[in-house]
């Protein structure tokens, strides 16, 4: 488990345990939802197009931390709502902090030559992706290459939903969920 | 609770888990049920992920966002699908460029697009793509329903009963019901009743699986028995999720005269699977009139899926009416109490689709 530090601004082992503790009672699960939560808190300031978003994630989750070691108790099942309303502040102190110092919110320049992936990389990386999906469960890799296939593709998935009886938006779910295990199955293939 | 609990006031309030689940919910649902169609989804999405929507828009979505984990998966798959159509070149150059500016600038963004170009590469590499998906129900095969309206000849001269056990060979991975050939296939899987494996005698198999040469023949063997035939039941199969899907397309489940009860599965895949049981209500989803509940429902493992089981008789059903399932998890003692996950699905009359 990552241990969210700022300017060396990190967490007591007192706070670390109070976040863990008010995570799950099992250290495991809690380990499990701190992921969950990390992740889904750096996406959420990435959608909100700030400059820093695993910082201003591991910010959240230490002033999270600091409450629950001072007493803060979560009574909801679902704690990210806590985390995100904490992230939700801070985005507007990074904001009004960058508008005092008159930064430009944007993101660099972007050029679409930044995208283009050296081909090298590109080929590992469909390496990686055709060796996790072989490690799939059939169905589930025959359903995400079929989402991803053919050339109308609004048609395919409408084809694909409606074959599978469910709708549209839960077979994107199920998609992105296949997804995601993909995903970190490829990038651990790309560290090595 | 207060008509708008999103305001600033509140927040602290939900925040810190004061509202119960229910107060929580109940707004949440009137907000997905006004909102949450499938073209509402996609343009709502959309205008967020690009940057298009007001901040007062953001600040409600992103709280829905932080109370509902499906709400922020479909987020990510819709960002998802805007990358995957930028690179196949179906958005036009200026919306193309926008996707890319906003979700691909960052070093992460352009992680996430070159895993989706190489999704794409994948999926195109062959055309064809085998897809059992849920495999078709056993009784809905071809091959089957000649052996089913040979066996029904039968049970009329001789009063046997053919015994078809649940489709759990070793093609049926998948939670999706889908016929391998091109013909939407329906949710529902008629069956005929199933026999308590200890009281049938041990027979030689000759049952539709075993014609066909599927494996694990020992589990699908034909079970004569003296007894007459039973009702007919079906089964429906329903993903639990933690929103309603208000708009989009829901499971059919046909009913004909003769069917007596339907089993519903309720997949609970993508649910918490910590509670001990489960409390299940069938109800209207137009007037919310409870048709039947269940207490203390526990998980089990049927096709290699977690689902609960409801059996609804079908009477208690009327066709051209929208059902919703709640299921609520009950919690351990001084524990939480999760929130409530709900399926649907719609009667129709017999023989349609």
């Amino acid at each position: 488990m990552k241990r969210g530090k700022k300017d060396g601004n990190g967490l007591t082992p007192e706070e670390f345990e109070a976040l863990l503790k008010q995570l799950h009672p099992d250290r495991e699960k809690a380990a499990e939802r701190y992921e969950d939560i990390r992740r889904r808190l750096i996406r959420l300031f990435e959608w909100r197009r700030c400059a820093s978003p695993e910082d201003l994630t591991d910010e959240t989750i230490n002033r999270a931390a600091r409450r629950m070691a001072e007493g803060v108790e979560l009574r909801s099942s679902e704690p990210y709502g806590y985390f995100c309303g904490i992230a939700h502040l801070l985005y507007k102190e990074d904001l009004r902090r960058a508008i005092r110092e008159q930064k430009v919110l944007e993101i660099g320049e972007w050029s679409p030559a930044s995208l283009e992936v050296e081909e090298e990389t590109s080929d590992r990386r469909l390496e990686c992706l055709r060796r996790c999906l072989s490690l799939l469960p059939p169905d589930q890799r025959d359903l995400v290459l079929r989402y991803h296939q053919g050339e109308n593709n609004i048609r395919n998935r409408k084809t694909l939903s409606e074959q599978m009886g469910i709708p549209m938006n839960a077979l994107r779910i199920r998609v992105h969920r296949i997804r995601r295990k993909l995903e970190d199955c490829v990038q651990d293939c790309l560290k090595h | 609770m207060n008509e708008n609990p999103w305001k600033d006031e509140l927040l602290e309030r939900y925040l810190l888990g004061e509202f119960s689940q229910e107060e929580v919910n109940e707004p949440l649902e009137r907000y997905l049920l006004g909102r949450f169609s499938q073209e509402r989804v996609d343009e709502l999405f959309r205008r967020y992920l690009l940057g298009e929507l007001s901040q007062e828009e953001v600040d409600e979505l992103e709280l829905h966002l932080s109370m509902n984990k499906d709400l922020f998966d479909l987020a990510e798959a819709v960002e998802a699908d805007l990358l995957a159509a930028a690179d196949r070149g179906e958005l036009a150059p200026e919306e193309r460029e926008r996707v890319l500016k906003r979700l691909a600038s960052s070093p992460q963004g352009q992680e996430r697009f070159a895993l989706i170009r190489a999704f794409n590469r994948a999926a195109n590499e062959k055309n064809v793509v085998r897809f059992p998906g849920r495999r078709a129900p056993l009784a809905q095969r071809p091959f089957v329903q000649g052996v089913i309206a040979v066996a029904a000849s039968l049970l009329v001269v001789t009063g046997l009963l053919v015994f078809i056990p649940d489709d759990q060979d070793a093609g049926g991975e998948s939670p999706i019901d889908i016929s391998n050939g091109s013909t939407p296939a329906s949710p529902v899987q008629p069956k005929v009743p199933e026999r308590t494996p200890v009281a049938a005698p041990a027979q030689p198999a000759t049952t539709p699986e075993q014609v066909a040469g599927d494996k694990k023949p020992e589990e699908h063997k034909e079970q004569p028995v003296t007894k007459p035939a039973e009702p007919i039941r079906a089964v429906l199969s329903l993903a639990v999720t933690n929103f309603r899907e208000a708009g989009g397309e829901v499971d059919k489940l046909p009913l004909t005269p003769d069917l007596e009860s339907v089993e519903l599965r309720l997949d609970m895949e993508y649910q918490d699977q910590s509670p001990e049981s489960f409390d299940v209500i069938l109800r209207t989803k137009e007037e919310q009139e409870p048709i039947l509940q269940k207490s203390g429902l526990k998980l089990r493992q049927l096709d290699k899926e977690t689902v609960l089981v409801l059996e609804v008789p079908a009477r208690t059903l009327t066709a051209g009416t929208s059902y919703e399932v709640r299921v609520q998890g009950v919690a351990a003692e001084g524990a939480t109490e999760p929130p409530p996950s709900f399926a649907e699905f719609e009667v129709v009359t017999g023989g349609q689709p």
